[in-house]
């Protein structure tokens, strides 16, 4: 009787974690994917390489491949199905000596990039909460 | 007491000129609390005071106006945050107690001095370790007649505090959360007011004094204080006090929190209560 039982019961279980959504959504995809991630990196590399207060770290620097790298690392980072291909954090801001003031003007762009791509406050800030410990990588001034 | 008051002056005013100039993010650098210090209505916060970083100097001035039942209270001051490591500030409070005894205004003037020895409450979030400031206030009555009148043992003292403070992005519902713990060991009776120390007690003892908010945009943030005093003198109960506030930046040169606030009972009057506005500039 009870081998019965679980041979009746365990297929309906089976069935029914399978039917479940295996995961919830990433953040990655509740963003809204690359076309969103791409336009955030647009405007957050643009503006910093533009702005007098943070160009600094960027004279003579491709920042098509800047993007490239960064979009990769937010889609890491927030779930999606990438793999980052650029040099390691440290690596990347070695001799830069980029300052506080720096990162810290770097994060309210990317903020109001994220405002402006129409990114919710929930994904915005969980978006913050995954990169804000890179600051120990890449504040090294 | 007015030496370390003229040589604060003197430190602001040459810092005016100079290197005054923060890029910390929007409202990282509290509001100026009741006493001076960077934090909230109540309660003094291990942040520091303005928006400067480790390269920068930055710092605040504000206006303070509390109106409860029977009493009238207005600080003012200014704190200038170093490196965003020392804090250094400064407020007077005109406490207006007319309406009891006609005429009578009673003044103290409070000096602080901050330290943050840990941790970084808005970037460490894959971390618990909050940001961990020591700091101390000494505060001194410009008349002595009244502290004493009302069994206080001194005019002037030093409170002590070590306050920790940690932002949670997106740590409750998607929205940013701040916690504030401080702990203060004091004597003081209505903050200073009515001086320190008493017939009941007069040592230091510590007391604990919390915060708790929410920001439901990157530029407002709703919260609670909530804080314990010492109750040293047999003739004044003297209880918790707490407030609700709203704080918003709608720029990173200005805040201005309101709140409703609960003093509890104030030299005899019960359940004070009443409105908290104040207005910060900040740089």
């Amino acid at each position: 009787m009870q081998r019965l039982l679980t041979a009746a019961i365990l297929p309906l279980l089976l069935a029914a974690c399978t039917a479940m959504p295996t995961a919830t959504p990433t953040l990655y995809s509740r963003m809204g994917g690359e076309p969103v991630v791409r336009q955030v990196v647009e405007e957050l590399v643009d503006r910093t390489a533009q702005d007098p207060r943070t160009s600094r770290s960027f004279k003579d620097v491709k920042l098509a491949r800047v993007k490239e790298k960064l979009r990769e690392q937010i889609c890491v980072l927030a779930g999606g199905a990438c793999v980052y291909t650029g040099d390691p954090m440290t690596e990347v801001h070695r001799g830069l000596k980029n300052t506080e003031a720096e990162f810290a003007l770097l994060v309210q762009f990317l903020r109001e990039a994220l405002d402006h791509a129409g990114v919710a406050d929930r994904e915005k800030n969980e978006l913050l909460r995954l990169l804000a410990p890179m600051k120990r990588e890449i504040v090294t001034g | 007491m007015k030496r370390l008051r003229i040589a604060f002056l003197a430190t602001v005013a040459s810092l005016a000129g100079t290197t005054l100039a923060g890029d910390r993010l929007l409202a990282t650098g509290g509001a100026q609390q009741i006493e001076g210090a960077a934090g909230s209505g109540l309660v003094p916060w291990a942040l520091i005071a303005g928006y400067g970083t480790r390269d920068q100097v930055g710092g605040s001035a504000f206006l303070t106006a509390v109106h409860v039942d029977d009493f009238d209270l207005r600080t003012y001051g200014a704190a200038v945050g170093w490196g965003d490591r020392v804090e250094l500030s400064y407020a007077r409070q005109r406490f207006d107690a007319g309406s009891v005894v006609p005429g009578l205004f009673l003044r103290m003037d409070t000096v602080g001095v901050k330290v943050r020895v840990a941790g970084d409450a808005v970037y460490d979030q894959d971390r618990w370790m909050p940001q961990v400031a020591i700091g101390a206030m000494h505060k001194h009555n410009l008349d002595a007649t009244i502290p004493k009148a009302v069994g206080a043992q001194k005019a002037s003292d030093t409170d002590f505090y070590v306050a920790a403070t940690k932002l949670w992005l997106a740590g409750l519902a998607g929205r940013n959360v701040l916690l504030n713990g401080t702990l203060r060991y004091t004597r003081a009776n209505q903050y200073g007011l009515l001086g320190f120390g008493g017939d009941r007690e007069d040592r230091l003892r510590a007391q604990p004094e919390l915060t708790a908010a929410i920001l439901p945009r990157d530029d407002l943030a709703v919260g609670i204080d909530w804080r314990r005093k010492p109750d040293n003198l047999s003739a004044f109960r003297e209880e918790r006090a707490g407030d609700v506030f709203v704080a918003w930046f709608p720029s990173r040169y200005a805040a201005i929190t309101a709140a409703y606030v609960d003093l509890g009972s104030i030299a005899g009057k019960p359940r004070q209560r009443g409105g908290y506005l104040s207005l910060q500039l900040t740089l």
